[in-house]
């Protein structure tokens, strides 16, 4: 799928950083709510390699 | 042409915008009987969706699509719709967030959408045992395990606590800290130190996979000089072999991170391979994945090492090396199994097939090599980073 990442505050660190789609879905599987606050959506960058051995 | 797939995940606070996955350009669709084929052919169950609805109703539930602030989430046949377009049919659970009706608290819950052959492990069944009967599990609270009907009118499904993103997560390699391997380290060898003796009977019997019928099944993926390191590495292990409680699927994104960075929690997900397995074995699958992508040389990896090698005698030190070598042969071994790789013993295989598998073998070869290596080459107090 054409998705793209989201900019976002990360609670973690209280920065700005770009979350992708890989990452979203990740958490959700693991039972995770997304709860971070989106800053913008993103045209472009940085998006996490999808893992190859999730076993959901 | 089925009407283009239109949802948004995501929840969290006040004002928040909406993650939508589908409105960011253009989606590949397939058609109804594309759909239907494709979900016939990964033996997902064709009437999942009135059955997880069943399932609710009778256990006081209700989906949670719109989430407090709007965002919505999937219905069953729309994630399996997704994970067929995204290539990922294999999928076997539903991961989704529901509401006690009653209670109006939100769980997080895992819906079984395949025959129980294709479930891994113990299943959700499995998966509920461990956590209802092992105490004190770094592990999300259980709610309660539904299992299928014999009539076929519900769904086999385990009720969790829901976790949310502000309070910890699961870590992309990258974010990996050091604080973070340490803890995770901590946290399997507490794990070493419980007792498996609440656990139903089943879990005690013989496995049918070891190290050796795995190395036996998987020789078309290895080159003689892997396999006399990993007969190697098994035949040292022999002298320090234990079997302990263990998670048994411990890789990064079964594992959850709390937000202190100095000292972060661990919770783990998804137990359905838990039981008694051998000692090195959660470590190997771990420091594997915190290895991936290109991770192998950084800071958290060397601490989960360190971590993990340090013990007060150097026979101990030891016997630690020797676990985490067969830990990593084991990951070896059970990620040649991959489909991807496994192609190789097909003898009707294309060639780009052929050549792909042999790149990605090349690459857990190219790993395995480099994190042997490191064990061998790195002490507790090494202070390369």
């Amino acid at each position: 799928m054409n998705l793209k990442p989201r900019r976002i505050i990360d609670p973690r660190t209280g920065k700005e950083r770009v979350v992708g789609v890989e990452e979203q879905l990740t958490k959700l599987e693991k039972g995770v709510l997304f709860d971070a606050k989106i800053i913008s959506k993103e045209e472009d960058g940085q998006n996490f390699p999808a893992d190859d051995r999730s076993r959901t | 042409m089925m009407e283009k797939l239109r949802f948004r995940i995501g929840a969290g606070g006040i004002g928040q915008e909406v993650i939508d996955l589908t409105d960011t350009g253009p989606v590949p669709q397939k058609s109804s009987e594309e759909l239907r084929e494709l979900r016939s052919k990964e033996e997902f169950f064709p009437d999942a969706q009135e059955r997880f609805e069943n399932t609710l109703e009778e256990h006081g539930y209700e989906l949670v699509r719109e989430l407090e602030n709007g965002y919505q989430y999937p219905t069953l046949d729309e994630w399996v719709a997704l994970k067929i377009e995204r290539g990922e049919g294999w999928a076997r659970a539903y991961p989704t967030f529901i509401r006690g009706k009653e209670t109006g608290e939100m769980y997080f819950a895992k819906v079984r959408i395949k025959p129980k052959e294709r479930q891994i492990g113990r299943g959700f069944a499995g998966e509920a045992d461990v956590l209802d009967n092992m105490k004190g599990l770094p592990a999300p609270r259980l709610i309660e395990y539904i299992p299928e009907d014999e009539h076929g009118k519900r769904l086999d499904m385990l009720v969790l606590e829901a976790i949310k993103f502000s309070e910890g997560s699961v870590l992309m390699p990258q974010e990996w800290t050091p604080a973070t391997a340490r803890n995770a380290v901590r946290t399997i060898k507490e794990m070493e130190k419980t007792s498996p003796d609440a656990l139903p009977e089943h879990f005690f019997e013989e496995p049918s996979e070891t190290f050796t019928s795995l190395l036996e099944r998987t020789q078309y993926a290895q080159d003689p000089s892997m396999q006399t390191v990993l007969e190697d590495v098994a035949h040292q292990y022999e002298k320090y072999k234990r079997q302990v409680f263990i998670h048994g699927d411990m890789w990064p994104k079964n594992v959850i991170v709390g937000l202190d960075n100095d000292n972060p929690s661990i919770k783990l997900v998804d137990w359905e391979l838990a039981g008694l397995g051998y000692k090195g074995q959660d470590a190997g699958r771990l420091w594997w994945g915190i290895c991936a992508n290109n991770q192998i040389h950084s800071e958290a990896s060397y601490e989960f090492l360190r971590a993990y090698l340090e013990e007060p005698a150097t026979e101990e030190q030891t016997a630690r090396r020797a676990e985490l070598q067969f830990g990593v042969a084991y990951e070896v071994l059970w990620r040649l199994e991959d489909s991807k790789i496994a192609i190789l013993s097909n003898k009707k295989a294309s060639e780009s097939e052929i050549a792909r598998a042999r790149t990605e073998l090349e690459s857990i070869h190219k790993q395995a090599y480099s994190m042997l290596e490191m064990i061998k080459n790195t002490t507790p107090t090494d202070t390369r980073f």
